[in-house]
Protein backbone atom coordinates (compact mmCIF):
# COMPACT_ATOMS: atom_id res chain seq x y z
CA UNK A 1 0.00 0.00 0.00
CA UNK A 2 1.71 3.20 -0.71
CA UNK A 3 1.28 6.03 1.55
CA UNK A 4 -1.65 8.34 0.87
CA UNK A 5 -0.05 12.21 1.71
CA UNK A 6 -3.75 13.73 2.67
CA UNK A 7 -3.95 10.77 5.24
CA UNK A 8 -1.69 9.61 8.03
CA UNK A 9 -1.26 5.89 8.27
CA UNK A 10 -1.88 4.38 11.42
CA UNK A 11 0.29 1.93 12.98
CA UNK A 12 -0.68 -1.21 12.34
CA UNK A 13 -0.54 -3.51 15.20
CA UNK A 14 1.68 -6.84 14.24
CA UNK A 15 -0.06 -9.76 12.61
CA UNK A 16 -0.29 -12.45 15.24
CA UNK A 17 1.89 -15.23 14.77
CA UNK A 18 -0.94 -17.79 14.88
CA UNK A 19 -3.25 -15.83 12.73
CA UNK A 20 -3.35 -17.82 10.30
CA UNK A 21 -4.95 -20.74 12.54
CA UNK A 22 -7.72 -18.37 13.59
CA UNK A 23 -10.37 -21.18 12.13
CA UNK A 24 -8.24 -24.09 14.82
CA UNK A 25 -7.89 -21.60 17.57
CA UNK A 26 -11.80 -20.26 17.31
CA UNK A 27 -12.69 -24.03 17.67
CA UNK A 28 -10.63 -24.78 20.09
CA UNK A 29 -11.17 -21.81 22.70
CA UNK A 30 -14.68 -21.21 22.05
CA UNK A 31 -15.79 -24.65 22.16
CA UNK A 32 -18.59 -23.58 24.42
CA UNK A 33 -21.67 -22.00 22.37
CA UNK A 34 -21.17 -18.39 23.20
CA UNK A 35 -25.37 -18.12 23.30
CA UNK A 36 -25.01 -19.49 27.28
CA UNK A 37 -22.46 -16.61 28.09
CA UNK A 38 -24.20 -14.14 26.33
CA UNK A 39 -27.46 -15.59 28.03
CA UNK A 40 -26.27 -15.88 31.24
CA UNK A 41 -24.96 -12.14 31.17
CA UNK A 42 -28.37 -10.88 30.15
CA UNK A 43 -30.63 -8.71 32.40
CA UNK A 44 -33.19 -11.21 34.24
CA UNK A 45 -36.20 -10.40 32.53
CA UNK A 46 -39.23 -11.03 34.95
CA UNK A 47 -41.95 -12.33 32.96
CA UNK A 48 -45.92 -13.14 33.49
CA UNK A 49 -47.23 -16.85 34.95
CA UNK A 50 -48.33 -17.88 31.45
CA UNK A 51 -45.76 -16.46 29.90
CA UNK A 52 -43.22 -18.55 31.51
CA UNK A 53 -45.31 -21.80 31.25
CA UNK A 54 -45.95 -21.47 27.15
CA UNK A 55 -42.14 -20.77 27.12
CA UNK A 56 -41.63 -23.79 29.16
CA UNK A 57 -44.18 -26.12 27.15
CA UNK A 58 -42.08 -24.94 23.90
CA UNK A 59 -38.76 -26.06 25.47
CA UNK A 60 -40.02 -29.46 26.65
CA UNK A 61 -41.78 -30.13 23.43
CA UNK A 62 -38.99 -29.04 21.31
CA UNK A 63 -36.38 -31.47 23.73
CA UNK A 64 -38.56 -34.00 23.18
CA UNK A 65 -38.51 -33.68 19.81
CA UNK A 66 -34.99 -33.56 19.58
CA UNK A 67 -34.01 -36.43 21.79
CA UNK A 68 -36.91 -38.49 19.96
CA UNK A 69 -35.14 -37.69 16.60
CA UNK A 70 -31.51 -38.03 18.06
CA UNK A 71 -32.18 -41.67 19.72
CA UNK A 72 -34.36 -42.75 16.08
CA UNK A 73 -30.81 -41.67 14.38
CA UNK A 74 -28.55 -43.66 16.53
CA UNK A 75 -31.04 -47.13 16.45
CA UNK A 76 -31.56 -46.69 12.75
CA UNK A 77 -28.03 -46.23 11.76
CA UNK A 78 -27.15 -49.47 14.58
CA UNK A 79 -29.70 -51.60 12.78
CA UNK A 80 -27.65 -52.84 9.55
CA UNK A 81 -25.45 -53.77 12.08
CA UNK A 82 -27.85 -56.08 14.30
CA UNK A 83 -29.61 -57.19 11.15
CA UNK A 84 -29.46 -57.94 7.47
CA UNK A 85 -28.06 -60.91 5.72
CA UNK A 86 -24.05 -61.74 7.21
CA UNK A 87 -21.40 -60.59 4.92
CA UNK A 88 -20.90 -64.69 5.46
CA UNK A 89 -23.55 -66.09 4.14
CA UNK A 90 -23.82 -63.48 1.05
CA UNK A 91 -20.12 -64.72 0.04
CA UNK A 92 -21.16 -68.58 0.84
CA UNK A 93 -23.92 -67.64 -1.32
CA UNK A 94 -21.68 -65.65 -3.80
CA UNK A 95 -19.46 -68.80 -3.51
CA UNK A 96 -22.00 -71.31 -4.81
CA UNK A 97 -23.16 -69.57 -7.22
CA UNK A 98 -20.17 -68.51 -9.28
CA UNK A 99 -18.97 -72.62 -8.47
CA UNK A 100 -22.08 -73.78 -10.86
CA UNK A 101 -21.56 -70.90 -13.30
CA UNK A 102 -18.06 -72.98 -13.30
CA UNK A 103 -19.25 -75.69 -13.57
CA UNK A 104 -21.78 -74.85 -16.91
CA UNK A 105 -18.76 -72.89 -18.27
CA UNK A 106 -16.90 -76.18 -18.00
CA UNK A 107 -19.51 -78.15 -19.17
CA UNK A 108 -20.13 -76.04 -22.33
CA UNK A 109 -16.22 -76.36 -22.99
CA UNK A 110 -16.38 -80.33 -22.98
CA UNK A 111 -19.21 -79.99 -25.20
CA UNK A 112 -17.35 -77.49 -27.59
CA UNK A 113 -14.06 -79.23 -27.73
CA UNK A 114 -16.18 -82.72 -28.22
CA UNK A 115 -17.57 -80.80 -31.57
CA UNK A 116 -14.44 -79.49 -32.64
CA UNK A 117 -12.85 -82.63 -32.46
CA UNK A 118 -15.57 -83.95 -34.31
CA UNK A 119 -15.50 -81.36 -37.25
CA UNK A 120 -11.77 -81.89 -37.02
CA UNK A 121 -12.03 -85.78 -37.86
CA UNK A 122 -14.41 -85.08 -40.30
CA UNK A 123 -12.93 -82.47 -42.20
CA UNK A 124 -9.33 -84.08 -41.58
CA UNK A 125 -9.71 -88.14 -41.97
CA UNK A 126 -11.18 -87.83 -45.52
CA UNK A 127 -8.75 -85.64 -46.93
CA UNK A 128 -5.51 -86.57 -45.09
CA UNK A 129 -5.96 -89.22 -43.07
CA UNK A 130 -2.20 -89.48 -42.09
CA UNK A 131 -1.64 -86.18 -40.62
CA UNK A 132 -5.19 -87.37 -39.38
CA UNK A 133 -3.88 -90.44 -37.35
CA UNK A 134 -0.58 -87.75 -35.84
CA UNK A 135 -3.02 -85.36 -34.60
CA UNK A 136 -4.97 -88.13 -33.14
CA UNK A 137 -1.74 -89.16 -31.35
CA UNK A 138 -0.12 -86.38 -30.18
CA UNK A 139 -3.63 -85.44 -28.85
CA UNK A 140 -3.79 -88.62 -26.59
CA UNK A 141 -0.21 -87.57 -25.81
CA UNK A 142 -0.95 -84.32 -24.71
CA UNK A 143 -3.62 -85.47 -22.76
CA UNK A 144 -6.71 -82.89 -25.25
CA UNK A 145 -8.12 -86.46 -25.73
CA UNK A 146 -10.08 -88.13 -23.03
CA UNK A 147 -8.80 -91.93 -22.83
CA UNK A 148 -10.22 -94.84 -21.31
CA UNK A 149 -8.77 -98.70 -20.54
CA UNK A 150 -7.70 -100.53 -17.31
CA UNK A 151 -5.46 -98.61 -14.57
CA UNK A 152 -4.58 -97.71 -11.44
CA UNK A 153 -6.51 -95.50 -8.59
CA UNK A 154 -4.80 -94.02 -5.46
CA UNK A 155 -7.03 -92.25 -3.30
CA UNK A 156 -6.10 -90.05 -0.51
CA UNK A 157 -8.19 -88.84 2.44
CA UNK A 158 -6.96 -85.99 5.25
CA UNK A 159 -6.40 -87.47 8.22
CA UNK A 160 -8.26 -86.41 11.94
CA UNK A 161 -7.89 -82.77 11.92
CA UNK A 162 -7.97 -81.57 15.35
CA UNK A 163 -7.26 -77.70 15.26
CA UNK A 164 -8.82 -75.95 12.18
CA UNK A 165 -5.77 -73.84 11.96
CA UNK A 166 -3.11 -76.58 11.67
CA UNK A 167 -2.77 -78.23 8.24
CA UNK A 168 -0.60 -81.12 9.06
CA UNK A 169 -3.19 -83.79 8.99
CA UNK A 170 -4.38 -82.79 5.73
CA UNK A 171 -3.18 -83.56 2.63
CA UNK A 172 -0.65 -81.28 1.08
CA UNK A 173 -0.01 -79.73 -2.83
CA UNK A 174 3.08 -81.73 -2.38
CA UNK A 175 1.23 -84.86 -1.62
CA UNK A 176 -0.09 -85.32 -4.96
CA UNK A 177 2.84 -83.99 -7.02
CA UNK A 178 4.70 -86.51 -4.95
CA UNK A 179 2.35 -89.60 -6.01
CA UNK A 180 1.09 -88.14 -9.76
CA UNK A 181 5.09 -87.78 -10.44
CA UNK A 182 5.54 -91.38 -8.55
CA UNK A 183 2.96 -92.74 -10.94
CA UNK A 184 4.21 -91.08 -14.42
CA UNK A 185 7.63 -92.55 -13.57
CA UNK A 186 5.80 -96.13 -13.11
CA UNK A 187 4.44 -96.01 -16.42
CA UNK A 188 1.26 -94.24 -16.19
CA UNK A 189 -0.23 -92.87 -19.73
CA UNK A 190 -2.76 -90.95 -18.48
CA UNK A 191 -3.58 -89.31 -14.58
CA UNK A 192 -6.90 -87.47 -13.83
CA UNK A 193 -6.84 -86.15 -10.25
CA UNK A 194 -11.24 -85.75 -9.34
CA UNK A 195 -11.63 -86.21 -12.52
CA UNK A 196 -9.53 -83.46 -13.56
CA UNK A 197 -7.18 -84.58 -16.58
CA UNK A 198 -3.25 -83.68 -16.22
CA UNK A 199 -1.53 -83.13 -18.68
CA UNK A 200 2.27 -81.33 -19.53
CA UNK A 201 1.14 -77.83 -17.97
CA UNK A 202 -1.17 -78.85 -15.84
CA UNK A 203 -0.13 -77.40 -12.18
CA UNK A 204 -0.61 -78.74 -8.96
CA UNK A 205 -0.17 -76.40 -6.42
CA UNK A 206 -1.81 -75.42 -2.87
CA UNK A 207 -3.47 -71.89 -2.37
CA UNK A 208 -3.95 -71.55 1.37
CA UNK A 209 -5.55 -74.37 2.62
CA UNK A 210 -7.25 -75.59 -0.60
CA UNK A 211 -5.37 -77.74 -3.19
CA UNK A 212 -5.45 -76.20 -6.81
CA UNK A 213 -5.44 -78.55 -9.83
CA UNK A 214 -5.21 -77.16 -13.20
CA UNK A 215 -6.50 -73.58 -11.36
CA UNK A 216 -9.72 -75.33 -10.31
CA UNK A 217 -9.51 -76.22 -6.37
CA UNK A 218 -10.31 -79.96 -5.99
CA UNK A 219 -11.40 -81.27 -2.14
CA UNK A 220 -10.83 -84.19 -0.06
CA UNK A 221 -11.19 -87.38 -0.70
CA UNK A 222 -8.71 -87.32 -3.71
CA UNK A 223 -8.62 -89.35 -6.24
CA UNK A 224 -5.89 -90.19 -8.47
CA UNK A 225 -6.55 -92.41 -11.43
CA UNK A 226 -4.27 -93.66 -13.59
CA UNK A 227 -4.24 -95.53 -16.86
CA UNK A 228 -1.76 -97.82 -17.91
CA UNK A 229 -0.75 -101.43 -17.55
CA UNK A 230 -1.99 -102.07 -13.99
CA UNK A 231 0.56 -104.81 -12.94
CA UNK A 232 3.74 -103.24 -14.81
CA UNK A 233 2.40 -99.59 -12.76
CA UNK A 234 1.77 -101.24 -9.63
CA UNK A 235 5.09 -102.79 -8.97
CA UNK A 236 7.11 -100.09 -9.92
CA UNK A 237 5.22 -97.56 -7.94
CA UNK A 238 5.50 -99.80 -4.43
CA UNK A 239 9.24 -99.58 -5.46
CA UNK A 240 9.15 -95.85 -5.97
CA UNK A 241 9.86 -93.24 -3.18
CA UNK A 242 6.22 -92.09 -3.49
CA UNK A 243 4.81 -95.04 -1.84
CA UNK A 244 7.61 -94.40 0.78
CA UNK A 245 6.22 -91.13 1.14
CA UNK A 246 2.40 -92.42 1.16
CA UNK A 247 3.66 -94.47 4.05
CA UNK A 248 5.26 -91.62 5.69
CA UNK A 249 1.89 -89.69 5.66
CA UNK A 250 -0.24 -92.63 7.14
CA UNK A 251 2.58 -93.77 9.85
CA UNK A 252 2.29 -89.60 11.22
CA UNK A 253 -0.33 -87.56 9.66
CA UNK A 254 -3.12 -90.55 9.49
CA UNK A 255 -3.55 -89.73 6.16
CA UNK A 256 -5.16 -92.79 4.47
CA UNK A 257 -3.99 -93.95 1.03
CA UNK A 258 -5.33 -97.13 -0.66
CA UNK A 259 -4.26 -98.29 -4.48
CA UNK A 260 -6.52 -100.26 -6.14
CA UNK A 261 -6.54 -101.67 -9.77
CA UNK A 262 -9.12 -100.99 -11.88
CA UNK A 263 -10.36 -102.70 -15.18
CA UNK A 264 -11.87 -99.88 -16.63
CA UNK A 265 -10.87 -96.46 -15.93
CA UNK A 266 -12.65 -93.02 -18.02
CA UNK A 267 -10.88 -90.37 -17.91
CA UNK A 268 -12.07 -86.74 -19.41
CA UNK A 269 -9.79 -84.49 -22.16
CA UNK A 270 -7.93 -81.58 -20.46
CA UNK A 271 -10.58 -79.15 -21.98
CA UNK A 272 -9.76 -76.43 -24.84
CA UNK A 273 -6.58 -76.74 -26.50
CA UNK A 274 -4.83 -73.28 -27.71
CA UNK A 275 -2.79 -72.54 -30.54
CA UNK A 276 0.81 -72.18 -29.40
CA UNK A 277 2.86 -72.97 -32.40
CA UNK A 278 2.40 -73.07 -36.07
CA UNK A 279 4.82 -73.85 -39.18
CA UNK A 280 3.34 -73.52 -42.74
CA UNK A 281 3.17 -76.56 -44.81
CA UNK A 282 5.75 -77.09 -47.75
CA UNK A 283 3.54 -78.33 -50.27
CA UNK A 284 0.98 -75.48 -50.01
CA UNK A 285 0.76 -72.96 -53.06
CA UNK A 286 2.93 -69.70 -52.24
CA UNK A 287 -0.01 -67.36 -53.13
CA UNK A 288 -1.89 -68.71 -49.81
CA UNK A 289 1.42 -69.90 -47.59
CA UNK A 290 1.42 -66.41 -45.91
CA UNK A 291 -1.96 -66.45 -44.64
CA UNK A 292 -1.81 -70.40 -43.54
CA UNK A 293 1.59 -69.94 -41.62
CA UNK A 294 2.74 -68.47 -38.87
CA UNK A 295 4.97 -65.20 -39.51
CA UNK A 296 8.46 -66.57 -38.63
CA UNK A 297 10.10 -64.83 -35.84
CA UNK A 298 6.86 -66.74 -33.75
CA UNK A 299 8.25 -69.93 -34.73
CA UNK A 300 8.72 -71.86 -31.67
CA UNK A 301 7.34 -68.88 -29.42
CA UNK A 302 5.44 -70.32 -26.80
CA UNK B 1 -32.79 -27.86 33.05
CA UNK B 2 -36.83 -28.62 31.38
CA UNK B 3 -34.96 -28.84 28.36
CA UNK B 4 -32.98 -31.80 29.66
CA UNK B 5 -35.47 -33.92 30.87
CA UNK B 6 -37.46 -33.29 27.65
CA UNK B 7 -34.41 -35.19 25.64
CA UNK B 8 -34.40 -37.67 27.86
CA UNK B 9 -38.09 -38.45 27.55
CA UNK B 10 -37.87 -38.10 23.83
CA UNK B 11 -35.15 -40.35 24.27
CA UNK B 12 -37.18 -42.86 25.93
CA UNK B 13 -40.09 -42.35 23.68
CA UNK B 14 -37.83 -43.20 20.91
CA UNK B 15 -36.50 -46.42 22.61
CA UNK B 16 -40.03 -47.65 23.17
CA UNK B 17 -41.47 -46.74 19.67
CA UNK B 18 -38.48 -47.26 17.53
CA UNK B 19 -40.33 -45.69 14.29
CA UNK B 20 -38.49 -46.09 11.44
CA UNK B 21 -36.91 -43.44 9.09
CA UNK B 22 -37.65 -42.88 5.84
CA UNK B 23 -35.12 -43.88 3.48
CA UNK B 24 -34.72 -40.26 2.18
CA UNK B 25 -33.10 -38.74 5.53
CA UNK B 26 -30.62 -41.71 5.70
CA UNK B 27 -27.87 -40.48 4.40
CA UNK B 28 -27.96 -37.06 7.12
CA UNK B 29 -28.21 -39.67 10.16
CA UNK B 30 -24.84 -39.60 11.04
CA UNK B 31 -23.85 -36.22 10.93
CA UNK B 32 -26.94 -35.30 12.38
CA UNK B 33 -26.31 -37.55 15.59
CA UNK B 34 -22.35 -36.06 15.47
CA UNK B 35 -24.17 -32.67 15.91
CA UNK B 36 -26.50 -33.50 18.67
CA UNK B 37 -23.61 -34.88 20.31
CA UNK B 38 -21.44 -31.94 20.36
CA UNK B 39 -25.05 -30.30 21.35
CA UNK B 40 -25.44 -32.18 24.04
CA UNK B 41 -21.59 -32.23 25.78
CA UNK B 42 -22.02 -28.17 25.40
CA UNK B 43 -25.17 -28.45 27.19
CA UNK B 44 -23.65 -30.66 29.79
CA UNK B 45 -20.12 -28.21 29.93
CA UNK B 46 -22.78 -25.17 30.84
CA UNK B 47 -24.72 -26.70 33.46
CA UNK B 48 -21.57 -27.48 35.15
CA UNK B 49 -20.25 -23.68 34.62
CA UNK B 50 -23.34 -22.77 36.17
CA UNK B 51 -24.82 -21.33 32.87
CA UNK B 52 -26.72 -23.03 31.47
CA UNK B 53 -29.73 -22.17 29.12
CA UNK B 54 -32.99 -24.04 27.84
CA UNK B 55 -33.27 -21.84 25.30
CA UNK B 56 -29.71 -21.60 24.71
CA UNK B 57 -29.05 -25.73 24.49
CA UNK B 58 -32.69 -26.20 22.43
CA UNK B 59 -32.12 -23.93 19.71
CA UNK B 60 -28.13 -24.46 19.64
CA UNK B 61 -29.68 -28.48 19.37
CA UNK B 62 -31.94 -27.82 16.80
CA UNK B 63 -29.67 -25.51 14.60
CA UNK B 64 -26.84 -27.89 14.73
CA UNK B 65 -28.83 -30.94 13.75
CA UNK B 66 -30.28 -28.87 11.48
CA UNK B 67 -27.23 -26.72 9.47
CA UNK B 68 -25.33 -30.26 9.73
CA UNK B 69 -28.19 -31.90 7.68
CA UNK B 70 -28.27 -28.84 5.27
CA UNK B 71 -23.97 -29.20 4.76
CA UNK B 72 -24.45 -32.95 3.87
CA UNK B 73 -26.87 -32.14 1.33
CA UNK B 74 -25.46 -29.30 -0.18
CA UNK B 75 -22.08 -31.54 -0.27
CA UNK B 76 -24.32 -34.12 -1.58
CA UNK B 77 -25.46 -31.30 -4.64
CA UNK B 78 -22.39 -30.38 -5.33
CA UNK B 79 -20.72 -33.70 -5.00
CA UNK B 80 -17.94 -33.13 -2.14
CA UNK B 81 -20.57 -35.06 0.51
CA UNK B 82 -17.83 -36.83 1.98
CA UNK B 83 -15.07 -34.24 2.27
CA UNK B 84 -18.11 -32.01 4.02
CA UNK B 85 -19.10 -34.22 5.80
CA UNK B 86 -15.59 -34.91 6.67
CA UNK B 87 -14.88 -31.43 7.95
CA UNK B 88 -18.29 -31.23 10.12
CA UNK B 89 -16.90 -34.47 11.81
CA UNK B 90 -13.50 -32.89 12.34
CA UNK B 91 -14.78 -29.33 13.33
CA UNK B 92 -17.66 -30.90 15.51
CA UNK B 93 -15.21 -33.28 16.75
CA UNK B 94 -12.71 -30.98 18.36
CA UNK B 95 -15.51 -29.02 19.71
CA UNK B 96 -16.72 -32.23 21.75
CA UNK B 97 -13.07 -32.83 23.03
CA UNK B 98 -12.63 -29.26 24.51
CA UNK B 99 -15.93 -29.37 26.08
CA UNK B 100 -15.68 -33.04 27.11
CA UNK B 101 -12.27 -32.04 28.89
CA UNK B 102 -13.77 -28.82 30.56
CA UNK B 103 -16.45 -31.05 31.76
CA UNK B 104 -13.65 -33.49 33.12
CA UNK B 105 -12.26 -30.85 34.52
CA UNK B 106 -15.21 -29.64 36.78
CA UNK B 107 -16.16 -33.32 37.95
CA UNK B 108 -12.65 -34.88 38.37
CA UNK B 109 -10.95 -31.41 39.35
CA UNK B 110 -7.89 -32.34 36.78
Amino acid sequence: MTADPGRRVLPRAPRAVDASMGLLNDVMSKALDPGYVEAAQRPVVQRGVADRATRTALHMILAVLLGLITVVAVSELRRPLLAGPSPRALLEREITLRSTEVEDLADLVERLSADIAQVQSDAIASLNPGLFERLEASELASGALGVSGPGLVIELDDGEVTDPEDDAARVQDIDLQIVTNGLWAAGAEAIAINGSRLTALTAIRGAGQAIQVDLAPVLAPYRIEAIGDVREMQTAFARSSAANHLAFLSGTYGITATATAAQQLDLPGAGSTTLRHATGLADVASSSAPLKSAPPEEKGSP
Amino acid sequence: MIALIGLVVGALVGLFLEPTVPAVLQPYLPIAVVAALDALFGGLRALLDGVFDDRVFVISFLSNVVVAALIVFLGDQLGVGTQLSTAVVVVLGIRIFSNAAAIRRHLLKA
